[in-house]
């Protein structure tokens, strides 16, 4: 009778494995078929309401956190902004994107502005299909933009020609002149370029420690084709006359001239202002290869696109400029900066 | 349900098995034919997307090739090819996502859709202006058109290299599921398999087990072995019942063996007795003669009678014989103890004519009388009396054989019934159990004896009830093969 207990238990338990086994193969089939289905779909989907371009003229680490600042503004009220024609096959001028954003009829179109007329041609071509403009970085004339998001040129200068003002107070105390050379994106000045120049001279003549024995001048890098900027410094700072202050007013520029001071071994003889802030400038600054940089607020910058993108659409009209904020970071900020 | 199972017939368990297996299998293969065969339509799909986005890629090929057609040649076949283009362009651009969506492909299929529609209208005003010789007009519209074509053309490229790369992905995660699902398939397969047989082996051998175990024990009862036990079986299928009926057939054999047996010993003891009386009956008849030469008439009825006793003893052993014989056989019996005694037993018989004929076994009355005298009457006082009687009643012969002794109690009467007494009397007699057993042994019944008491002194009674016309057959039966009878009676 025993025995006939176990074979009892034994025949359930050999059903039950049969079942659980099956059981356990069909839910394992599950999961791993569920996980194929998931990879498909690739994740959660949204929908948004309005779709803007956000078009810059290169793809440098500032205007990828400008465009960061405006997607995540847009985000919150719905609005998907694209960084547009980045996931495409073939590299596009800005003109030729924001002809595809036209073309793609999106809501509105962020693009930075230049004086080149493929630039105009097709941001008329954006105006004559209803799309509303707003111009960042550069502003142009005679261009039905809505708005204009720009940091104030002169201000700028201005922040430039008080760290080169204090600069050169210091190199003074063991030479008798100092040279201050502005690095400019051509030999032919921008509006802007001009306006920063105009500011630093400005300041640095309006001290009387200084008069007379500054000259700030400017230097075309980047005007000869792709790659020539680091080139072009490298070559600059090869000559005789090495500046004792280079004012680098991009981003690119200013590590193109850190990393020639670097490997040229021109530390403490050739200072740098710079622009924009990075982890690499702010090492620079940390290793006093880099005096200070001037930073714009890039975050805002995107976030003043989008409001006034988003002002436009609402009212139909908007404020024609938004100014963007500027900081400086030298040694002493990055330390209160670490210490805070 | 288990039980009910195990109590269902053999073909039924047989069929259960295989259902089982059956299903088991079939449970298998559908479970790995659906998930193979999934995962293939899976794989079969990866790339449709693919394929479809070629195919739109070639319908905007044909469009602007049709276009371009006409407003070189103004062809109607290329007017008639660009409105088909058109059509089968347009039919592919509404499967197109439309929505401004998180996923960059949707996003990718919307511009793809809003730059198709603002490309075909160009290209409609295009054909317009053509029609309408615009020349500078078309040429316009040409140029964006054309334009526009270069950058839907890359915007299709870059949709398909998206698909591409996340078609690439799924293959890669489906061939790797391939792989998996194989191995628990396989997985699968052979556990479920194993344990099958397991299950399969373990269900046979409940089914035939206790098969194997009758065979064993009815192997060693034809060998003569009797001291065997067959093994109880819980379940009730053919099986069961052929256990159950093998185990009441040995039961059978063992009893019909002891009666044999005992047949054996009741006949022996007869050969035995039958000894003496042939030497103490010439010896009784030389008596007996002596006595009539020498005129001793009382001398010679009482030898005469005692030799009767013993001749009736010695001659028929196992042949029955009628009731008139054993009322003769009685009477001498009393006579020959009347004389010992003095008279002391007072005897009466009332025996119905027709009951004469009566057959019965041989022996069966004088036990009981010699027993009513030696037990009932001789320890009381005053006279002992044994009254016979011999009725009809219905198909039965009933005789009562009474007496006037010092009785039985219950528990007593109880005794006697139940078989606890001594075969042979404690007087050298042949004891009621004898008799009973051989009443048995003839009617297969106990029931043919009684005893009846109202106490102690209160007499006792012995009742035989016989059938009248049975009793002959059963006795002939008897005489003929008792033994086969006895075995026969048993398996009843």
């Amino acid at each position: 009778m025993k025995k006939a207990g176990r074979e009892k238990i034994s025949i359930l338990f050999i059903i039950a494995l049969i079942i659980l086994v099956i059981s356990l193969g069909i839910i394992i089939f599950r999961v791993q078929y569920g996980m194929l289905s998931k990879n498909q779909i690739d994740s959660e989907e949204y929908t948004y309401d309005s779709y803007y371009a956000f078009i810059a003229g290169d793809d440098s680490d500032f205007w990828n956190e400008v465009y960061e600042g405006a997607r995540d503004y847009g985000e919150k009220d719905n609005v998907y902004v694209e960084k547009f024609g980045s996931d495409l096959a073939t590299g596009y001028s800005e003109a030729q994107r924001i002809e595809i954003a036209v073309a793609a009829g999106v809501d509105g179109i962020i693009a930075e502005g230049g004086p080149k007329s493929s630039l105009k041609k097709a941001l008329k071509k954006a105006d004559e299909a209803g799309i509303p403009v707003v111009l960042v970085g550069e502003d142009m004339r005679a261009i039905p933009r809505i708005s204009f998001v720009g940091v104030g040129q002169y201000d700028m200068g201005e922040m430039y020609g008080v760290q080169a003002t204090a600069l050169s107070k210091k190199i003074l105390n063991n030479k008798d002149n100092v040279k201050i050379t502005v690095l400019s994106s051509s030999s032919k000045l921008t509006e802007g370029e001009k306006l920063i120049i105009s500011a630093i001279r400005k300041v640095v003549s309006s001290d009387e420690d200084l008069y007379g024995r500054v000259t700030v001048d400017s230097y075309p890098i980047g005007d000869d084709g792709l790659f020539s900027s680091q080139e072009t410094v490298y070559d600059f700072l090869m000559e005789k006359d090495v500046p004792d202050v280079i004012i680098a007013l991009s981003e690119e520029h200013t590590v193109s001239a850190y990393q020639a001071v670097v490997d040229l071994n021109l530390a403490g003889v050739c200072n740098i202002i710079g622009s924009h802030d990075s982890d690499t400038i702010r090492n620079a600054i940390k290793n006093e290869v880099i005096y200070s940089t001037v930073a714009t607020d890039t975050t805002q910058y995107g976030e003043y696109a989008i409001y006034a993108m988003e002002e436009y659409d609402k009212s139909g009209n908007v404020s024609e400029y938004f100014a963007v904020d500027n900081i400086v970071l030298d040694r002493s900020a990055l330390t209160t900066e670490v210490e805070r | 349900m288990i039980e009910r199972l195990a109590n269902s017939s053999i073909r039924k368990k047989l069929l259960l098995i295989y259902a089982i297996t059956s299903v088991v299998v079939l449970t298998l293969n559908v479970f790995v034919f659906v998930n193979i065969n999934r995962l293939v339509k899976e794989l079969d799909s990866v790339f449709l997307s693919n394929i479809n986005i070629g195919e739109f890629s070639s319908s905007l090929d044909k469009v602007h090739t049709q276009m371009l057609g006409y407003l070189n040649t103004k062809s109607t076949d290329d007017i008639y090819g660009y409105y088909e283009a058109c059509q089968e362009y347009e039919s592919q651009i509404s499967l197109l996502s439309d929505e401004i969506s998180s996923q960059p492909i949707k996003r990718m299929e919307r511009n793809i859709r809003r730059m198709s529609e603002n490309y075909l209208e160009l290209t409609e005003n295009a054909i317009d202006a053509k029609r309408g010789r615009n020349i500078e007009k078309y040429r316009n519209y040409f140029e964006e058109a054309d334009e526009l074509y270069g950058y839907l053309k890359t915007y299709i490229n870059s949709l398909n290299n998206e698909y591409f790369k996340n078609n690439s992905a799924d293959y890669l995660v489906l061939s790797n599921s391939l792989n998996y699902v194989e191995f628990i398939n396989m997985f699968v397969f052979v556990t479920v398999s194993a344990v099958s047989i397991i299950l399969v082996i373990i269900l046979a051998n409940r089914v035939t087990r206790p098969l194997i175990s009758l065979a064993e024990v009815a192997e060693k009862v034809a060998e003569g072995d009797y001291n065997v036990r067959v093994q109880p079986v819980a379940t009730m299928d053919e099986i069961g019942v052929l256990n159950a009926a093998f185990d009441r057939m040995l039961t059978g054999i063992k009893q019909g063996i002891l009666m044999e047996m005992r047949l054996r010993e009741a006949e022996l003891k007869t050969l035995q007795a039958q000894i003496n009386p042939h030497f103490l009956f010439n010896t009784l008849n030389a008596g007996a003669q002596l006595a009539m030469m020498e005129g001793a008439d009382r001398t010679y009825t009482y030898v005469q009678a005692v030799a009767d006793f013993y001749r009736y003893n010695v001659k028929k052993t196992d042949a029955p014989v009628t009731l008139s014989d054993e009322m003769q056989m009685v009477d001498t019996y009393i006579y020959i103890l009347n004389i010992r005694f003095s008279g002391d037993v007072g005897y009466e018989k009332d025996i119905e004519e027709e009951l004469s004929d009566v057959m019965m076994p041989t022996m069966t009355l004088q036990p009981i009388v010699e027993n009513a005298v030696n037990h009932g009457i001789r320890e009381i006082m005053g006279e002992g009396r044994i009254v016979i009687s011999a009725k009809s009643d219905g198909d039965d012969c009933v005789i009562k054989i009474s007496d006037n002794g010092k009785g039985l109690t219950p528990e007593q009467v109880d005794d006697i019934l139940s078989r606890r007494t001594k075969m042979k009397d404690e007087h050298g007699g042949i004891g009621l159990r004898n008799v009973m057993e051989r009443l048995y042994l003839m009617y297969g019944s106990y029931e043919v004896f009684d005893v009846k008491s109202d106490g102690p002194d209160m007499g006792t009674t012995i009742i035989l009830r016989l059938p009248k016309d049975g009793s002959r057959r059963a006795l002939e039966d008897l005489d003929q093969g008792g033994k086969d009878r006895i075995v026969s009676d048993n398996d009843m």
